[in-house]
């Protein structure tokens, strides 16, 4: 960010590829639909292009990057109500069997609707928990929410994605 | 710690978010407590099954963005521009306003609109209600210059533009023409405006037969009790109607009484010597010099400009504006509207029966009183103000009359040239400021006299 800042123009260009995976995954699992997400994408990285050039490094990049995506993903989660299953296309570990791609097709889908399930603060932490690698701190800046909030919106989500799961048929064993 | 407060840790300590101490003492229970251990299972299952739920990556089109970025800046570069023009448009706005003391308001359903001083522009947002509802005290005026726009009431009934300037007739009731009634009611009134200057107004027939009628009232510069107005009282015979009823002369009723006694026309020539001697007036304005007009009485106008002359008397056979030269007429007043230039019209001949028409002048030696009020805001007629003009005017004057001069134009004081002249060529001259009075209609007032000996100017009496 610094070097595109400071001139070089192919620095843009790095930075979205280095980013551009882990907020259209992040909004993959906000948002849902995958026609969705790559708009939200595109306009993700046009809102940084643009607010480049006054953007000061007070916190960590990418904590100033997924507010910019989640602020886009709750806009678009406001005009499509209620939550929408995620899209569950991706291809799976092509070192598993067929069995075990089928099983591991089905929890990906029993997962999408348990996480659809949770209340958007819920999910949103849960995200940015475990598939962000986020700290606490980091999410408090990012969310305007104390970290001991977060603290506990995390358990609890934790608590009732097992309890969704477990309405939806899900046992322990099913994990490949 | 008991086993809700570790299960509320136990997602964290999953997660590696507890310190040291705390994870020490949630393992510690966690040992040797079976429910719990069996809830750490369960949510460390739940964690390796989440990492099941991969999401597919997308690429951005770094092509596309770098042109939709180019869009946005355009649109806006473009929406700041307009942010900038309707800034300017608006900061003129004001600065105009400011500098052309722009006055926007509203009253009486109507909008109305004023600027740098000039007499305002009335928009009617609903027809107007009538002028009569709670005007303030009545009071002098300080000046016979229009207040019609310190008058939010007042509205136009004829805006007109001649060759001779912009004319209006208004009605309404700036505060210091209001006659106030007996029972606190107001009259209606209307008056006409040459540019900005008042040249005269005619209070309304009252609708309420109970309330005073003050139609026939000579107001502003020509009251009764004015300069000129106490000259017309010096050729009143009758002494009548100057006080109580301000509307009426009881002697009035010498029309009926003469047509009868007279059998009209053979013995018409000795009714007229019967009646007031003839007076003239240059400048028809409201025709408020027509309301001291009597049976019989011979009353001319000289009038340049027919817009003028039809609002007194319309051609189409319309009601009129003012009502003081078709009143007169109704008593039975010789009154006549001789059309054209004044300088010209009395230097023609006189051809009885003819009056009113092209070929037809003044009569010499022949009116008691003439008054000049053809001195608009804007112009000075200055052939009316030459010793040709003077003399012209003495030799229309019967034995003993005299000249009234109405100084009225707000730039050029008349009373020194005429002064100059008069002092020049041996006639005599008076000058009469009159300041008005609380009397309906009666304003301040500044008036020349002018004759060609002094013994004439006796008639006129000193404010």
């Amino acid at each position: 960010m610094r070097r595109w800042q400071e001139g070089d123009a192919m620095a843009f260009e790095v930075l979205v590829r280095r980013w551009q995976a882990p907020v259209s995954r992040f909004l993959h699992r906000l948002v849902g639909a995958a026609d969705v997400v790559q708009d939200l994408c595109q306009e993700v990285f046009l809102r940084v292009y643009l607010a480049g050039p006054r953007y000061r490094a007070t916190a960590a990049f990418s904590t100033w990057l997924f507010q910019i995506a989640l602020n886009l993903a709750r806009d678009a989660a406001r005009r499509r109500p209620g939550p929408q299953p995620l899209d569950r296309n991706d291809a799976p570990d092509p070192g598993l069997s067929v069995e075990g791609a089928f099983a591991h097709k089905e929890l990906a889908q029993v997962l999408a609707e348990a996480q659809a399930q949770l209340p958007a603060p819920l999910r949103e932490v849960l995200i940015l928990r475990h598939y962000e690698n986020m700290n606490f701190e980091d999410m408090a800046q990012l969310l305007g929410v104390p970290a001991s909030t977060l603290k506990s919106r995390f358990a609890a989500a934790l608590t009732r994605l097992r309890g969704h799961l477990r309405q939806l048929g899900w046992s322990p064993q099913e994990i490949v | 710690m008991d086993c809700t407060a570790i299960r509320d840790l136990v997602p964290l300590y999953i997660y590696g978010d507890l310190s040291a101490a705390q994870a020490a003492e949630l393992k510690q229970h966690v040992d040797q407590c079976a429910p719990c251990c069996a809830e750490l299972a369960a949510l460390e299952q739940v964690r390796q099954a989440l990492a099941a739920a991969a999401a597919p990556a997308t690429v951005v089109n770094i092509p596309q963005l770098y042109q939709q970025a180019a869009r946005h800046e355009q649109s806006r570069v473009r929406r700041w521009r307009r942010v900038a023009v309707a800034g300017l448009a608006l900061a003129a706005a004001v600065l105009l306003a400011f500098v052309m003391h722009l006055e926007i308001r509203f009253a009486d359903q109507q909008m109305i609109v004023s600027w740098a001083g000039a007499a305002p522009d009335v928009i009617h947002t609903k027809p107007p209600k009538p002028v009569s509802v709670k005007p303030p005290a009545h009071a002098p005026d300080k000046s016979r210059e229009s207040k019609d726009d310190a008058d939010p009431r007042a509205h136009l009934l004829l805006p007109q533009r001649s060759y001779f300037g912009i004319l209006r007739v208004q009605e309404g009731a700036a505060p210091y023409l209001v006659a106030k009634g007996e029972d606190g009611s107001h009259h209606r009134y209307t008056y006409l405006l040459h540019g900005t200057t008042l040249h005269g107004m005619q209070f309304l027939k009252p609708d309420d037969p109970t309330q005073p009628d003050l139609s026939r009232v000579a107001t502003v510069y020509y009251h009764r009790h004015g300069p000129v107005g106490l000259v017309m009282e010096k050729y009143n015979w009758f002494g009548d109607g100057a006080k109580g009823n301000e509307n009426a002369y009881h002697s009035d009723a010498r029309l009926p009484a003469a047509l009868v006694a007279t059998c009209n026309q053979p013995c018409s020539a000795l009714v007229v010597l019967w009646s007031e001697p003839p007076y003239a007036t240059i400048g028809l304005g409201a025709g408020n010099m027509a309301s001291y007009g009597r049976p019989f009485q011979h009353v001319h106008y000289y009038e340049i400009d027919e817009a003028v002359r039809s609002m007194s008397l319309p051609a189409d056979g319309k009601e009129p504006y003012f009502y003081h030269v078709k009143d007169a007429l109704k008593r039975g007043s010789n009154v006549q509207i001789l059309m054209g230039d004044a300088r010209q019209n009395l230097a023609k001949p006189w051809r009885a029966g003819e009056a009113g028409k092209e070929s037809a002048g003044g009569p010499d030696q022949f009116y008691s009183v003439i008054v000049v009020d053809a001195f608009s805001t804007d112009a000075v007629p200055l052939h009316l103000l030459t010793l040709e003009s003077f003399e012209l005017l003495f030799k229309k004057l019967a034995p003993g009359g005299i000249v009234a001069i109405a100084n009225v134009n707000p730039n050029l004081n008349l009373a020194p040239l005429i002064g100059d002249l008069a002092a020049k060529h041996g006639f005599a001259w008076k000058r009469v400021k009159d300041k008005g009075s609380h009397e309906p209609g009666h304003t301040a007032s500044d008036w020349i006299f002018v004759a060609p000996k002094a013994d004439n100017l006796k008639v006129v009496k000193d404010k």
